[in-house]
């Protein structure tokens, strides 16, 4: 009898063991469905491609389902604030997430300090300022000059209020008038565009003479064999993109704070506040995992983004910090109405 | 030259028939199918996806017609026309004869629309880049002309309600400087993007139909009783579209031309078409009342808008609707651009688009001629037995419109009440409707015109082409005011 109980007793720790074993192997996303917010309701534009790609790698590394929901800024917000903190609900998403903020945009309750920011899984140097092949000017600074110039002459440059071109433009009129005198930088316009074909669309109409897009959506428009009419040139990089011969604003000299201005738009991975540090920490193993495959940093690159991981823990510093130092320079700058009130 | 096999046919086949349920169930539309299946066609080549996406593309446009004739709910926002015409027909006995001319005018419209699309391309890119704002924001202002001829013999409430339409329409975020405008505090999380147009438009047909028969007393089924009873009174012939053929041309290069415009929404081809077809006919104060031509022109132009939105994509890199926006995504996924460059340097993919289009509108003609008339018996279904159903598809289609809001699901209901009490004091729903569809495009040209004119109203009328629709605007609007006062002294002299 006594030798039937031990056997027993060894076969239910085994069974235990075993399960637990099994439990530990298994992460907490393992056949769960999870849905990825985006800022964006467009399915061609680079938060889109990010998400989609990166969810894809993730799906299988974490042997889950994920599903890119394009809902748009707005939404995302709101999704990952009321989201229950399980971590079927992630928001992937770029600068935006707080420049939105700053700008007055969306709702302080949307700051940093109610989500929890996961691991940066990469970043997108392809902000671009261009303007039309035939402009009398071949990149931002030579702008400046040739308004200084020419003193009857404006320049209308088309961005979006509250995303990352608003904060391109603005470093950019601090610096001409910093340079080259207020008088330079009141005629340098600023001109409201909606989706990436709207301000193509306000630069071929003749209303804007520079419009800021994503590189890689405009880089077809260069090409010399382009009918003239729709032929442009870009004018101005907020950070390198390798292979591209167009000056970034610090090669220009156009600085910030006294230091040269580079922006990169970095996509995080956000989740709902008080998620457990358990799914943050598997999460983040996981991107740290298919950031280091080749297959996944070749179709980023394909569309000239770059994987560029950074732990969950790193990145928090690094965005909160990147937002701080933000925060002053948007406070100080006119606003878009007093801009466009001109 | 193209690709195709039978791995290409089958994604064809499945994405129209996807597409066709899509745009036959309220709340669901062609953009939400495209959306749905873009990370699946990952998995396979760029042409196969092609096959698959342009399917649920023309499915999605033509299965809206199904629900709007059987039981005048449009299945999507550019067949709202159809039921104006075909839902009556439907109601005399005639659904599957409605359905059939309805697909038909779809093929056609298709079809014409592929034809511009394969021969046309370069020119009508050119053309569309001279469309500034400002022809932009006159060209939906013409299709707004569509209100002043629904409103025959009652102008005033028509119109009012038109522009009441466009007020709502502007409630949530303005876009250029991202300030809320007539929005309550309480609501300017689910009120940030203003009301969603598919239960808004649910609501208007669907929900308040039903507050009213709760209220009159529910009928039986959707036609009348000896209709039930007996046959078809008349049945589909294609003769039936003998004395159409200008109509359909017509309608067809209306949608296709709405279509080419980046920008100006689906909704509006088959808006201007509807107009212009009271314009043209014989019998203008007979559309309305279940009149082929009506419905002709309804489904010819919102089929027409399949092509025409492919130009400004495939040439300019612009998409020209909501769809068409979506399908970029599926090229810059395979790392293909879009663009100016895109026919010379893709010729193979370039004709196997066309090829993919052709065969689609071919499918989806099949795929729906002969099926319909076992579809159409719906309206012989007791109303006891359908309204559950179509209040549960309805509430499923605004719940997800946006991917799950529950705020929809209100809106939906909000807006039949408002519908319901519409009825009550002579105010149509339908003209109401037309002003919140193109109530945001409206704006934003306009905005967008005066941005470029730095201010000055006379821009609207400094443009050659501006003036031509100026002038296309006040003919159709004097036509309607003397139709209007020809149908009121009909009215007070048949009192």
């Amino acid at each position: 009898m006594k030798k039937t109980l031990a056997v027993l007793l060894i076969a239910i720790m085994c069974t235990f063991t075993f399960a637990s074993c099994k439990k530990q192997t298994k992460n907490s996303f393992e056949g769960q469905n999870i849905r990825a917010v985006i800022g964006s309701t467009s399915t061609s534009g680079d938060s889109y491609m990010i998400a989609d790609i990166t969810s894809r790698y993730l799906s299988k590394q974490l042997k889950a389902n994920i599903k890119v929901d394009a809902v748009g800024a707005g939404p995302a917000l709101q999704t990952i604030s009321t989201a229950k903190p399980d971590g079927k609900t992630i928001m992937i998403f770029h600068d935006m997430t707080y420049l939105g903020v700053l700008f007055g945009a969306f709702d302080k309750k949307y700051a940093l300090e109610n989500m929890v920011i996961g691991p940066r899984v990469g970043i997108n140097p392809g902000a671009i300022f261009a303007a039309k092949a035939s402009a009398p000017y071949n990149n931002m600074k030579e702008m400046a000059e040739y308004l200084k110039a020419n003193p009857d002459k404006h320049a209308r440059v088309a961005v979006e209020a509250g995303g990352v071109s608003h904060i391109g433009f603005i470093s950019y009129y601090e610096w001409v008038a910093k340079q080259y005198g207020q008088d330079v930088a009141d005629r340098v316009d600023v001109v409201i565009g909606g989706s990436t074909a709207d301000k193509c669309q306000m630069l071929w109409d003749g209303n804007a003479d520079v419009i800021f897009a994503d590189y890689s959506s405009l880089l077809q428009y260069t090409d010399p064999k382009v009918e003239d009419k729709l032929r442009m040139k870009f004018v101005g990089l907020l950070d390198k993109i390798d292979g591209e011969s167009c000056p970034t604003f610090a090669e220009m000299g156009i600085t910030l704070n006294g230091e040269p201005f580079v922006f990169s738009k970095e996509f995080i991975i956000y989740l709902p506040k008080d998620t457990p540090a358990e799914l943050v920490k598997e999460l983040d193993a996981a991107v740290s995992e298919i950031s280091k495959d080749e297959t996944f940093k070749a179709e980023m690159a394909k569309l000239k983004y770059k994987v560029d991981y950074l732990s969950a823990e790193e990145t928090k510093k690094h965005i909160i910090e990147k937002r701080d130092s933000l925060e002053a320079l948007i406070k100080a700058a006119p606003s878009l109405d007093k801009l466009t009130e001109k | 030259m193209i690709t195709f096999g039978i791995v290409q046919f089958f994604a064809a086949l499945i994405g129209v028939i996807i597409g066709i349920i899509f745009g036959a169930l309220p709340g669901m539309t062609a953009t939400m199918a495209v959306v749905v299946f873009l990370p699946l066609t990952y998995a396979y080549d760029l042409s196969t996806s092609l096959y698959l996406l342009l399917g649920l593309y023309v499915g999605g446009i033509s299965g809206g017609l199904i629900p709007a004739i059987l039981i005048n709910i449009p299945g999507t926002p550019s067949s709202i026309t159809t039921g104006f015409d075909g839902y009556p027909m439907a109601k005399r006995g005639e659904g599957v004869r409605a359905l059939r001319i309805g697909i038909t005018a779809s093929l056609v419209g298709g079809i014409i629309s592929l034809i511009v699309l394969a021969f046309f391309t370069p020119v009508l890119a050119r053309f569309a880049i001279k469309f500034s704002a400002v022809e932009k924001f006159l060209v939906i202002l013409f299709a707004m002309t569509v209100i002043a001829a629904l409103s025959r013999g009652n102008m005033t409430k028509g119109i009012f309600s038109g522009f009441l339409g466009v007020l709502i329409s502007l409630i949530g975020i303005f876009p250029d400087n991202q300030m809320m405008r007539m929005v309550p505090k309480i609501f300017a999380d689910q009120l940030r993007d203003g009301f969603q147009l598919l239960p808004v438009l649910i609501g208007l047909f669907a929900f308040s139909q039903m507050f009213e028969q709760a209220e009159n007393g529910m009928k039986d089924t959707f036609v009348e009783e000896d209709v039930l009873k007996g046959k078809q009174t008349r049945k589909f012939s294609f003769k039936d579209l003998k004395g159409q053929s200008i109509n359909l041309i017509r309608s067809s290069l209306i949608g296709t031309f709405i279509g080419v415009l980046p920008g100006v929404g689906g909704s509006a081809a088959s808006l201007m078409s509807y107009s212009q077809c009271k314009a043209w006919s014989k019998h203008p104060e007979k559309l309305g009342t279940g009149q082929v031509e009506g419905l002709v022109a309804s489904e010819a132009a919102n089929n027409g808008l399949t092509g025409g939105a492919l130009v400004p994509l495939l040439s300019l890199g612009i998409p020209g609707d909501s769809t068409t926006a979506a399908l970029v995504g599926a090229f810059m996924l395979q790392g293909v651009q879009v663009g100016p460059l895109f026919i010379s340097q893709n010729p193979k993919l370039w004709y196997t688009i066309l090829f993919a289009l052709l065969l689609c509108n071919i499918l989806m003609f099949i795929v729906m001629f002969y099926p319909i008339k076992y579809l159409a018996n719906i309206i012989k279904v007791p109303m006891s037995k359908l309204y559950p159903a179509v209040v549960l598809m309805s509430v499923v289609g605004a719940f997800s419109a946006r991917n799950g809001n529950m705020f929809d699901v209100v809106t939906l209901i909000v807006f039949g009440v408002i519908g319901y009490l519409f009825g009550k004091i002579g105010l149509p729903s339908t003209t109401f409707l037309i002003g919140f569809i193109l109530g945001r495009d409206l704006e934003k040209y306009f905005v967008d015109s005066l941005k470029g004119s730095g201010g000055s109203l006379l821009v609207f009328f400094q443009r050659p082409m501006g003036l031509v629709i100026w002038g296309l605007i006040i003919i159709f609007l004097i036509y309607a005011f003397f139709d209007n006062r020809r149908a009121r002294k009909q009215n007070s002299a048949a009192a």
